[in-house]
C-alpha cells in the first residue's frame, strides 16, 4: 500500500504534466485514491482551452486512473467524480461515463441529469456511444427507468432553435445510430414490451417533424419509399434514421415476443392504434410470422376494409394474407373478397379523370390481380373468372406486394447482337438501320437507337473497308448511325486498319452541311454530334500512323476544314454558361466543334509539311496561305471572341515556333500580346503549359514574359485558379527557373528578379518551391556539378533579392527550401544551408522531404543532422509533425548515439528525452545499453 | 596545470565540463541571459579551479545571483525584503535601548519597569516591522513559484501541491548557497549544487525516460510489486 513518503517522492519527481500522466497511466491500486486526494495530486480537472477558431481538451489523467480502478473501488471513484461533475472538459465527463460502466447501477443514478446534459452538448467528443454502453450497463443491472431515460435521451431528435432553417438531428451518428439503438432495443425487452416502447415514441416524434399532417388529417409517412419491407429486404434503404428505428422497433419487439409470446396480441393491438402507417406495418410484420397464435386478431386485421385499402401497408397486408388466409372462417374469406371488389372500385373511381391515361377499368384489373392471386386456391369459380380476366389484360406483376419497385441498370441495348450485325452485308445493315424502330419504353434490356450504334462502331472498325462504299448511304440515316459509322472508321485508324478515304472524305463533306431542325428536346441524336465526330475522324486521319490520309486529298481535307472552322460552336452565350472559368480553355476547345476544328487545322500545317518531305524553311503563308488567312482572321477579337479557340493556337504555339518561327513572331502581339487580356492568357497559358523557355521562345516572347512577371509581381495572395490541371503560375516560373539554370548568358534578361524581389512573399515561396520540385524530380545522374553550381547561384540570388522581406513573410518565403534539400544536391551545401534557416526561424515546408532526405546525411555529418532534429524538436508545439517521422528521427539519432565523441552523444540522448516528451516513446530503446531489453 | 591548493585532483574531477553541463549550459542560454548562464559557469569553474580558501564561497554566491536574477530575468515582480535586514534593524535598536536600564535577572528582564517613550516607539514599531516581515517568506515563495513557472511553464499546469514542493526544495538550494557564503559543509554544499543542476536539467531539458523509470519504479515499489 502507498505510504504518505512515498506520496511526498512523487511530488518531488512528478514535476510536469506529461509526468504526471505517466504516472496516473501506471497505477493500478485503488489504493493510492484517498492518498493522492488527501495530498493535494489529484488537481482540478483542466479546462478547455481555447485556441483562435478552436478548442483543445486537455486529459485529466485523475480521470484516466478512475476508470481503470472503479470496479475495486466504485463507492470513491463515484464521489470524486460527483465532485468534478461541474467541469467543462468534455474528456472528463466521457472518463466520468467509462468508470460508471464499471460500477454497479446504484452509483450511476444521480448523473443521469448531468449526462443527458451532457450528451447533447456539442462538445461532447463521442461521448455517445460511452452513454450507449452505460445505457446497455444499466439495463443489466435492471435499473429500468435510469436505462429507458438515458436510451430515450440517445434517441431523441434533437430541433435546433432556428428549425426549420437547420435540420433536426440526433446524438449518435448515423453509422452508430444504426448499430447502438437496435441494440439497445433488444437489450430493453428483458423490460416486457414497455422497453422497446421508448422508440415508437421517438419514431412518432420524428415523423411529427419530419412528415407534416395532411390537409385531410391523415399521417402520410411514405415509409413505403425508406422503408419498402419491414424485414431485412434487398428493397430497403437503410440509411435515414427512421428507419434505423424502425429497426430498432422491430427486432425490440421480436425479442420481447421471444420470451413472452402471450405479448403479442397487446403489442400488435398497441402498434396498429398509431397515426403513423410504418409503426402499424410494424405491427402487420411482427403478425405475419406468429399469427397462428391470435387468429381472431388476423381474422379481424384481415378483413378490414381500412387496412386492405391503405397502399402503405402493402407489403406487410400482402404477406399476411399470403401465409394466414387459409385461417379466416368461409365468412370472413368472402368478406375480404368483397372488400377487395370494394376497394378495386374504389380505386378505380379515384383516378378516373385524373389524368389524361388514366383507364379506371385496368386500374381494378390491377387491384383485382393483386389480391385475388395470392389466394387463388382459396377462390369459387366467379371470383377465379374476375381474376383471369384481370391477368389476362394486365399481364403478370412480378413484385405485386411493393407499392414501388426499384431497379437499376447501365448502358444500351442493341437489338441485334454484333455476331449478328456482322452477319449480315453492308447494304443489309444500311436496310436495317433505316427501318429499325425504337420500341417504346426503357429500362434493362430494352433497345435503343443508341444501342444499335454503339454495335455499328465495333462492327465498322473490325473491317472498315467492306463499309467504306455505303458511306453515302449513311447520310440518309439518323445522325447517331451516321455518328457510328464515322467513330468506327476512327477506331479501325486506331486499331492501325487502313482504308480508302475516298467516298468517306465526300460523305464527310455532306455531313458537315447538315443542320440539326426542329426542336433539340427529345432528339436522340444531332448532326452536330456528328460534326465532331468528323473532325475527330480528321485528327486521327492527319496523324504519321497507318492510314494517314494520302496528300492528293489536300484540297478535300482543307475544304472540309474550312467549313468546320466557321461553326458557330461555342457561341458567346454557351461559352459564358460552360467555358472558363468552369472548364480550362484548352480542355473546352476540344468540346467545342470550332474549337476542335482549328485542333484540326494546325495538325493540318504539319500534315502538310511532312507529307511535303519536311523540307526546311517552310513558310506558313507561302504553303498555305488559304490556312494562314482564316488564322489571321480568328485572331480579330470582333470576329472570333472565343477563348477556347484562341486556347487552341495557345496549345500548338511551341510547334508553330519550330515550323515557322517568323510567321510567329509576326504574330506574336495579337496571339499573347502581353497576357493581359482572357484570349491573350489563354494562348499564353498555353503555350507556357506545352512549351520551353528556348533561345528563340526568349526572343520571340520577351516581352510577354516580362508583362507576365510584373502582373504577378502586383498580387497580394495567388490567384484562384478553378478547374485547371496544372498551374500556369507554376509553368511559368519553371520556365524562368530553367532558362536561368540552362542560359547562364541570359540571366539578366529573365524577370526571375521580379518575382523575387517583389516583396510578395507568397509569390517567393512559388518560385522557390517550384526550383526545389524542379531539382526533386532530376536523378543523381543527371545533377552534374555545373547544375549544383547553378542552384547554389540560384540560391544565393534569391537570398540577395528577398533581403528585404522580414518576419512571418521572409519565414514563408524561404520555407519550401525544403524542396531542394530533398533532391540529389551535394549535402555539404543543403546541409548548412537548411540549418542556416532553421536557426533563423524558417521551419521547412513540407516537412515531409527534411525527413525524407536527412538519414542519407547521418553517417557522413553526424553533428549536423542531429542539429536539424534538434531544431525541429525545439518547434515541438505540432507533435504530429515529429510523430510520423520517428523512423527518419531515429536513423538519425542511431548514428549520433553511437558517436565516439561524448558532446555528440550526450546531445543525442537529450535529443531522445525530448522527444519522448512529444510522444515519440519508441526511441527510448536507442537509450539501452547493449543487453538490456 | 595551476596549483589549485590542497585539495585532491580526484576531488576536483568531480566538477568537470562535462557534456552534462555544457548542454545545461546551452539550455540556461537559451533560457535565460548570458549573464545568468556565466553565472553558473563560474560556480562550476570556481568548484573546480579556485582557491580551497574562498572556492565554495564563490560557488555559492554565483549561485545565489543566478537564482535571486532569474525573477527579473523573467519579469516576476521581485520580494525585496529579507530577514537578514529585519534582523541587523533590530540589533541596532536594541543596542541603543540597551544602556541605562535593568539588567536581565533570571530569566526576566525589566520586569515591573515602566515602559518610557523611547521603548514605547521602539516597540511600535517591532509591531509594524513583525507584520510587514511576516509575509516576506509567502511573497518570496509566490515570485520564485511564478519564476520557475515561466521557466517552465509545464510546472505551472501540475497541482499545487508538487508546484509547493518544487519551489520549497528551489528555496532550500538557496539557504545552502548563502550559508556557503560565510560557512561551509562541503558535502552539503556539493550535493546542493548537483541537486541545482538536476533541478534546472529537470525544468530546461528533462531526461524523460529516465523520469519515467523512476516513476515506474516507486509506484511499483508502493504497489508492492517492484520485481514484477
Amino acid at each position: 500500500m502507498p505510504t504518505p513518503e512515498q506520496l511526498a517522492r512523487v511530488k518531488l519527481l512528478v514535476t510536469s504534466p506529461d509526468e504526471l500522466a505517466y504516472f496516473f497511466d501506471q497505477l493500478t491500486s485503488p489504493d493510492w485514491l484517498p492518498l493522492l486526494r488527501d495530498g493535494g495530486l489529484l488537481g482540478d480537472p483542466p479546462e478547455p482551452i481555447e485556441q483562435g477558431d478552436g478548442v483543445l481538451f486537455p486529459f485529466w489523467p485523475a480521470s484516466r486512473y478512475m476508470v481503470r480502478i472503479a470496479a475495486d473501488a466504485p463507492g470513491a471513484v463515484a464521489a470524486t467524480l460527483w465532485a468534478a461533475r461541474n467541469s467543462r472538459n468534455p474528456r472528463v465527463w466521457w472518463d466520468a461515463v467509462d468508470a460508471l460502466v464499471k460500477m454497479p447501477a446504484e452509483h450511476a443514478i444521480r448523473f443521469i441529469p448531468l449526462i443527458e446534459g451532457w450528451v447533447h452538448h456539442p462538445w461532447r467528443l463521442g461521448l455517445e456511444t460511452s452513454t450507449a454502453k452505460l445505457v446497455l450497463h444499466l439495463i443489466t443491472d435492471g435499473a429500468r427507468d435510469p436505462a429507458i431515460e438515458l436510451a430515450r435521451t440517445l434517441a431523441r431528435l434533437v430541433r435546433p432553435e432556428d428549425w426549420p432553417q437547420s435540420e433536426p438531428w440526433v446524438v449518435l451518428d448515423d453509422y452508430d445510430y444504426g448499430r447502438e439503438i437496435p441494440a439497445i432495443s433488444r437489450a430493453l425487452a428483458v423490460f416486457g414490451p414497455s422497453g422497446p416502447a421508448v422508440f415508437v415514441e421517438q419514431l412518432e416524434a420524428f415523423l411529427a417533424v419530419e412528415r407534416p399532417e395532411r390537409g385531410d388529417g391523415r399521417r402520410d409517412d411514405l415509409s413505403f419509399i425508406w422503408r419498402p419491407a419491414i424485414e431485412d429486404h434487398e428493397q430497403n434503404w437503410d440509411f435515414e434514421r427512421e428507419a434505423k428505428l424502425v429497426i430498432a422497433i422491430r427486432d425490440g419487439f421480436e425479442e420481447v415476443l421471444e420470451g413472452a409470446p402471450e405479448e403479442l396480441e397487446g403489442v400488435v393491438t398497441g402498434l396498429l392504434a398509431s397515426a403513423w402507417p410504418v409503426v402499424r406495418r410494424i405491427g402487420l410484420h411482427l403478425l405475419v410470422g406468429r399469427g397462428d397464435q391470435v387468429p381472431a386478431l388476423v381474422e379481424k386485421i384481415l378483413t378490414s376494409r381500412d387496412i386492405l385499402a391503405e397502399d402503405h401497408h402493402r407489403h406487410e397486408f400482402y404477406h399476411l394474407l399470403s401465409s394466414r388466409f387459409g385461417l379466416l372462417s368461409p365468412a370472413a374469406k368472402r368478406s375480404f373478397v368483397d372488400n377487395v371488389h370494394s376497394v378495386a372500385d374504389a380505386t378505380a373511381a379515384s383516378v378516373a379523370g385524373r389524368w389524361a391515361e388514366a383507364d379506371p377499368t385496368i386500374t381494378r384489373k390491377v387491384v383485382i390481380r393483386r389480391w385475388l392471386s395470392p389466394i387463388s386456391g382459396y377462390l369459387g369459380e366467379t371470383d377465379l373468372a374476375d381474376l383471369e380476366a384481370a391477368r389476362a389484360e394486365t399481364g403478370e406483376d412480378p413484385h405485386p406486394d411493393f407499392p414501388s419497385y426499384h431497379m437499376s441498370w447501365m448502358g444500351s441495348t442493341s437489338p441485334l447482337s454484333s455476331d449478328e450485325l456482322r452477319s449480315r452485308s453492308p447494304e443489309e445493315i444500311v436496310d436495317y438501320l433505316a427501318t429499325w424502330e425504337e420500341p417504346e419504353g426503357f429500362g434493362p434490356g430494352h433497345p435503343s437507337t443508341e444501342g444499335l450504334a454503339q454495335q455499328l462502331v465495333d462492327v465498322v472498325a473490325d473491317d472498315p473497308d467492306r463499309f467504306v462504299p455505303s458511306a453515302p448511304r449513311y447520310l440518309r440515316l439518323k445522325p447517331a448511325y451516321f455518328d457510328g459509322f464515322i467513330n468506327g472508321l476512327q477506331k479501325a485508324l486506331q486499331n492501325g486498319k487502313a482504308f480508302d478515304w475516298e467516298p468517306v472524305l465526300g460523305a464527310c463533306q455532306v455531313a458537315i452541311g447538315k443542320v440539326d431542325e426542329g426542336p433539340a428536346e427529345g432528339r436522340d441524336s444531332t448532326w452536330h454530334g456528328a460534326h465532331m465526330a468528323v473532325i475527330r475522324l480528321l485528327e486521327r486521319g492527319l496523324e504519321d500512323n497507318t492510314g494517314e490520309i494520302p496528300l492528293a486529298a489536300r484540297d478535300r481535307v482543307w475544304a472540309l476544314i474550312a467549313g468546320l472552322v466557321e461553326d458557330p460552336d461555342p457561341t458567346p452565350a454557351d461559352e459564358e454558361r460552360f467555358g472558363p472559368p468552369n472548364m480550362e480553355p484548352e480542355t473546352y476547345s476540344l468540346n467545342t466543334t470550332r474549337g476542335a476544328a482549328f485542333h484540326g487545322l494546325f495538325q493540318y500545317l504539319f500534315w502538310h509539311h511532312r507529307s511535303a518531305g519536311m523540307l526546311k524553311g517552310w513558310s506558313i503563308a507561302g504553303q498555305d496561305p488559304e490556312a494562314s488567312a482564316v488564322l489571321d482572321t480568328h485572331l480579330d477579337p470582333g470576329r472570333d471572341p472565343s477563348v477556347g479557340v484562341r486556347a487552341a493556337y495557345g496549345w500548338w504555339l511551341p510547334y508553330l515556333l519550330d515550323l515557322d518561327p517568323g510567321w510567329v513572331r509576326d504574330r506574336s502581339a495579337q496571339i499573347v500580346g502581353r497576357a493581359e487580356t482572357d484570349l491573350e492568357r489563354a494562348a499564353w497559358e498555353g503555350f507556357l503549359f506545352r512549351g520551353g523557355p528556348s533561345t528563340l521562345a526568349l526572343d520571340v516572347f520577351g516581352g510577354t514574359y516580362e508583362a507576365y512577371a510584373e502582373q504577378l509581381a502586383s498580387m497580394d495572395a495567388k490567384p484562384a485558379t478553378r478547374a485547371r490541371a496544372g498551374e500556369p503560375i507554376q509553368f511559368f516560373i519553371d520556365h524562368l527557373v530553367q532558362a536561368w539554370l540552362w542560359l547562364p548568358d541570359r540571366r539578366d534578361l529573365l524577370p526571375l528578379g521580379t518575382l523575387l524581389a517583389s516583396g510578395k512573399p507568397w509569390l517567393v515561396a512559388e518560385v522557390v518551391e517550384e526550383a526545389g520540385r524542379l531539382i526533386g524530380r532530376t536523378e543523381a545522374k543527371d545533377v552534374s556539378p555545373e547544375l549544383a553550381s547553378a542552384y547554389r547561384d540560384l540560391w544565393t540570388f534569391v537570398l540577395r533579392a528577398t533581403a528585404d522581406l522580414e518576419g512571418d513573410g521572409f519565414k514563408k518565403a524561404l520555407a519550401p527550401f525544403a524542396w531542394w534539400f530533398d533532391s540529389e544536391l551535394p549535402g555539404e551545401w543543403t546541409l548548412p544551408e537548411l540549418l542556416r534557416l532553421l536557426e533563423r526561424g524558417i521551419k521547412p515546408d513540407p516537412d515531409f522531404s527534411v525527413f525524407r532526405r536527412l538519414p542519407s546525411f547521418a553517417a557522413d555529418h553526424p553533428e549536423e543532422t542531429l542539429r536539424v532534429v534538434e531544431l525541429l524538436a525545439d518547434g515541438g508545439g505540432e507533435r504530429w509533425t515529429v510523430q510520423v517521422h520517428e523512423g527518419e528521427i531515429r536513423k538519425v539519432l542511431e548514428v549520433s548515439i553511437h558517436s565516439a565523441d561524448d558532446l555528440i552523444r550526450a546531445r543525442a540522448e537529450d535529443v531522445v528525452h525530448r522527444l519522448g516528451r512529444l510522444g515519440l516513446g519508441g526511441l527510448a530503446s536507442l537509450l539501452q545499453p547493449p543487453g538490456r531489453t | 596545470m595551476p596549483d589549485l591548493g590542497v585539495t585532491p585532483e580526484a576531488v576536483r574531477d568531480r566538477w568537470n565540463p562535462t557534456p552534462k553541463r555544457v548542454l545545461l549550459r546551452e539550455q540556461l542560454l537559451k533560457a535565460t541571459t548570458p549573464r545568468l548562464t556565466a553565472y553558473y559557469w563560474e560556480a562550476i569553474r570556481a568548484l573546480r579551479d579556485g582557491d580551497d580558501e574562498i572556492r565554495y564561497g564563490i560557488a555559492g554566491h554565483a549561485l545565489r545571483e543566478l537564482q535571486n536574477g532569474l525573477p527579473n530575468h523573467l519579469e516576476v515582480p521581485e520580494e525585496r525584503g529579507r530577514l537578514g535586514d529585519f534582523f541587523d534593524w533590530l540589533q541596532g535598536q536594541w543596542s541603543k535601548l540597551l544602556p541605562n536600564r535593568p539588567a536581565k535577572v533570571n530569566a526576566e528582564l525589566w520586569t515591573g519597569a515602566e515602559i518610557d517613550q523611547p521603548l514605547g516607539v521602539f516597540l511600535g514599531a517591532l509591531h509594524d516591522k513583525i507584520e510587514i516581515y511576516s509575509g516576506v517568506n509567502p511573497r518570496r515563495r509566490e515570485m520564485h513559484r511564478s519564476a520557475l513557472g515561466r521557466l517552465d511553464p509545464g510546472l505551472s499546469r501540475t497541482p499545487e501541491a508538487v508546484q509547493l514542493a518544487i519551489v520549497k526544495t528551489w528555496m532550500d538550494l538557496g539557504d545552502v548557497f548563502n550559508k556557503a557564503t560565510h560557512s561551509s559543509n562541503t558535502e552539503e554544499f556539493e550535493g546542493a549544487v548537483e541537486t541545482f543542476e538536476d533541478f534546472l536539467i529537470d525544468r530546461l531539458a528533462p531526461k524523460t525516460f529516465e523520469k519515467r523509470d523512476a516513476i515506474k519504479a516507486l509506484v511499483q515499489e508502493a504497489e508492492g510489486h517492484a520485481n514484477t
